[in-house]
């Protein structure tokens, strides 16, 4: 099957400095994957490199179809971009922004008006089209970049950090938006540094680190592979922690959580609390299983330490 | 190619558009000629321009000639006078600031006159202000020796008994100076003005181009071009347009002012000018295309900018006539796009010249533009693709 994007040994220098060092990768069609890492891991230079915006220094890519380093301006016609700054003039409405880049993929006057206003309804910008994006809030820009990078009607779509800084309506719109995308099979290819996102939003992601991809995974995959033990959240009726929970060997760690408290352990050890719960005449309120984030899925696989480099 | 140029001409439009929206930078844009006409209009010192000035004079005698020669300065020429005494006190004067410049008469110049013996003035001007002393000593010769002729013309007429025959043995030469154009020599913005509109066309379009393209390139609306399918020299051909275009305006208003506020007059033909305008915008492009390629954000770009526009300035002939520098110095002027559009301008517009007189200046500028831009473009595609 032919791949949406496909790399092999995609590497970028600076100088002396590789910020990204021979990714190799394959994207199916329709699928939302997601690039995760630390700041200057990477992450931004891959994304601009796979939009045609940084060119590789070796390495090859295709790209729905077109070789990245051949085809550029094929690759182009194909792909739609949001990136963490905003592609928009603030002198221009709303409107004349998205038809603007439009006109720039030179598709037909009549085609680029019913797109415009078709996109513009579907993120509710439409009652605001001829104002100046300057008075523009946030979450408004946010979603005329989005429209404006979906106007040629891409195959793939990158966001570079979505959405970064926008409020949780504004977040859910456009979260709702791409993944209504991605049922319509547009590939989509993302990074974040927010966990939430990739949980909710990604069939794979792929860590990367030192400009080098470490691992691809499902989510849920990513988090199997750290979860060692059980965690529950239990909340006692009880005001006081009962005594008996220091002395079940299957609990290997206590924390004591806001109005509740927090257990570590084997897979025997929910079965025991249980049983001790109902010989001390204990009541349990409420419990819950806590699953690993991605969060320490990726402070487990990159470490916790904050790496600074200079970009030469 | 076809499409190339169409997609120039879309950014261009883009580009006016929200420049033309932007309050604040379209004051700056009309501000920044009607500042330079204004300076370059009034500062410049002529002889008008000594009117008001403070002058010193140390008058001893009294007597009608030297009367006379006071109410020639306080009234004709318009100088304010002080009194003094002597050549020490005019010095001392000139040292607090309190005048410009002094003349000393002394106690027996009348007695001398009528007594067949030579008089003397003495003439002081402050040196460190030079354009001043220059114009303050040259008044001052040019009363003294017309003075000094009719005392003569009116001595030998008393002798010949002619008056003809008296003016004709003391100034046996007389000039008269031909002008090129009949405007008034005071007027020194008449040849100022092309100048002016060829250095405004320069600093606008190089500077404009320049923070255009970085600016874009900082706020990150370069990527949403360069992601879109459209050739590398479109973005070129686009900017150009868009810088060239207010170049263009902004030359235009230079033009309106130095006719409405200067009374400028234009002896050459319109259409001319506008071509070498146009050419002269077009030789300036590359070189502005070519910095900010180089240059990795705005500010480095205005500093490349303005450290190469300041020598551009002054040895372009805008300002200070070429043939006055030294040789090394005429040299730099020659490879300055400047020099042919400041000359080409001013020839056709002040002396009135067609074409052909100024076909050397337009394929000079022409042969810049084309070097530059194509020195130009490669950079410019490595650098958005860095």
């Amino acid at each position: 099957m032919e791949y949406a994007v496909k790399t092999e040994n995609l590497t970028k220098k600076f100088g002396e400095f590789t910020a990204v060092d021979g990714i190799s990768l394959k994207v199916e069609r329709g699928e939302v994957f997601g690039f995760l890492g630390p700041n200057g891991a990477g992450k931004t230079t891959t994304m601009r490199m796979l939009c045609t915006l940084t060119r590789p220094t070796s390495g090859t890519a295709i790209i729905a179809g077109f070789d990245l380093m051949k085809e550029p301006n094929k690759v182009r016609e194909k792909i739609g971009l949001v990136s963490d700054k905003m592609i928009m003039y603030d002198r221009m409405t709303g409107w004349e922004n998205i038809v603007f880049f439009a006109r720039l993929h030179h598709l037909p006057e009549d085609i680029i008006k019913e797109r415009t206003e078709k996109l513009l309804r579907a993120l509710g910008m439409w009652e605001w089209r001829d104002e100046q994006i300057q008075n523009y809030s946030t979450g408004m820009r946010q979603r005329i970049n989005v429209a404006r990078a979906l106007v040629n009607e891409p195959e793939i779509l990158f966001l570079d950090e979505p959405l970064l800084g926008l409020d949780p309506q504004t977040s859910r719109v456009i979260r709702e938006f791409i993944k209504d995308l991605s049922r319509k099979g547009i590939t989509i290819i993302l990074t974040t540094h927010v966990m939430e996102e990739v949980d909710k939003l990604c069939h794979r992601v792929g860590i990367i680190d030192h400009g080098k991809l470490i691992n691809v995974e499902t989510p849920d995959g990513l988090r199997r592979k750290i979860e060692k033990e059980d965690v529950y959240d239990i909340w006692f009726r009880e005001e006081a922690l009962p005594n008996f929970l220091h002395s079940i060997d299957a609990i290997s760690r206590i924390e004591k959580m806001n109005g509740h408290i927090r257990i570590h352990g084997n897979s025997d050890m929910l079965d025991e609390v249980v049983r001790n719960c109902v010989k001390n005449g204990c009541h349990i309120q409420k419990m819950k299983p806590v699953e690993p984030t991605i969060e320490d899925v990726f402070i487990a696989l990159t470490g916790d330490k904050i790496r600074d480099k200079i970009k030469r | 190619m076809k499409n190339a140029i169409k997609d120039g001409f879309l950014i261009a439009y883009k580009d006016l558009l929200t420049f033309f929206r932007s309050p604040a930078r379209l004051a700056v844009f009309v501000i920044m000629p009607l500042f330079m006409m204004i300076l370059t209009g009034y500062i410049f010192p002529s002889e008008s321009s000594l009117q008001n000035t403070d002058i010193a004079v140390s008058n001893a005698g009294g007597a009608e000639l030297d009367s006379m020669i006071l109410h020639i300065l306080k009234e004709d020429i318009g100088f304010k006078v002080v009194n003094a005494s002597g050549v020490e006190d005019i010095k001392n004067l000139i040292k607090e600031g309190k005048v410009s410049g002094g003349i000393v008469i002394p106690s027996d110049f009348a007695y001398n006159i009528s007594h067949q013996k030579q008089s003397h003035v003495t003439i002081i001007t402050d040196q460190t202000n030079p354009q001043i002393s220059m114009l303050l000593s040259s008044v001052f010769n040019k009363l003294i020796e017309n003075i000094s002729t009719q005392l003569a013309i009116s001595n030998v007429n008393a002798t010949v008994g002619n008056q003809e025959t008296a003016r004709n043995l003391v100034e046996p030469i007389t000039i008269k100076t031909e002008k090129m154009v009949d405007v008034d020599p005071d007027n020194y913005i008449e040849f100022m003005a092309p100048g002016l509109m060829a250095m405004i066309v320069m600093t606008s379009s190089m500077t404009g181009l320049a923070s255009a393209i970085s600016r874009e390139r900082e706020k990150g609306t370069m990527d949403g071009i360069l992601a879109a399918p459209i050739s590398r020299f479109s973005i070129i051909i686009g900017k150009s347009i868009s810088q060239g275009v207010r170049a263009f305006i902004q030359a235009m208003i230079v033009l309106i002012l130095a006719v409405a506020l200067f009374h400028v007059k234009i002896f050459g033909s319109i259409g001319l000018s506008l071509l070498i305008l146009v050419i002269g915008i077009f030789s300036f492009m590359g070189i502005g295309i070519l910095i900010s390629s180089i240059s990795k954000e705005q500010e480095t770009a205005s500093m490349i900018m303005m450290t190469l526009m300041f020598p551009m300035m002054f040895l372009s002939g805008v300002f200070f006539p070429i043939q006055q520098m030294p040789a090394f110095m005429q040299t730099i002027s020659k490879f300055i796009p400047l020099t042919y559009m400041a000359d080409s301008l001013r020839r056709v517009m002040v002396l009135g010249v067609g074409f052909g007189s100024i076909a050397t200046d337009i394929y000079i500028m022409i042969a810049y533009g084309i070097i530059f831009t194509l020195l130009a473009v490669p950079l410019f595609s490595k650098m958005v693709n860095r």
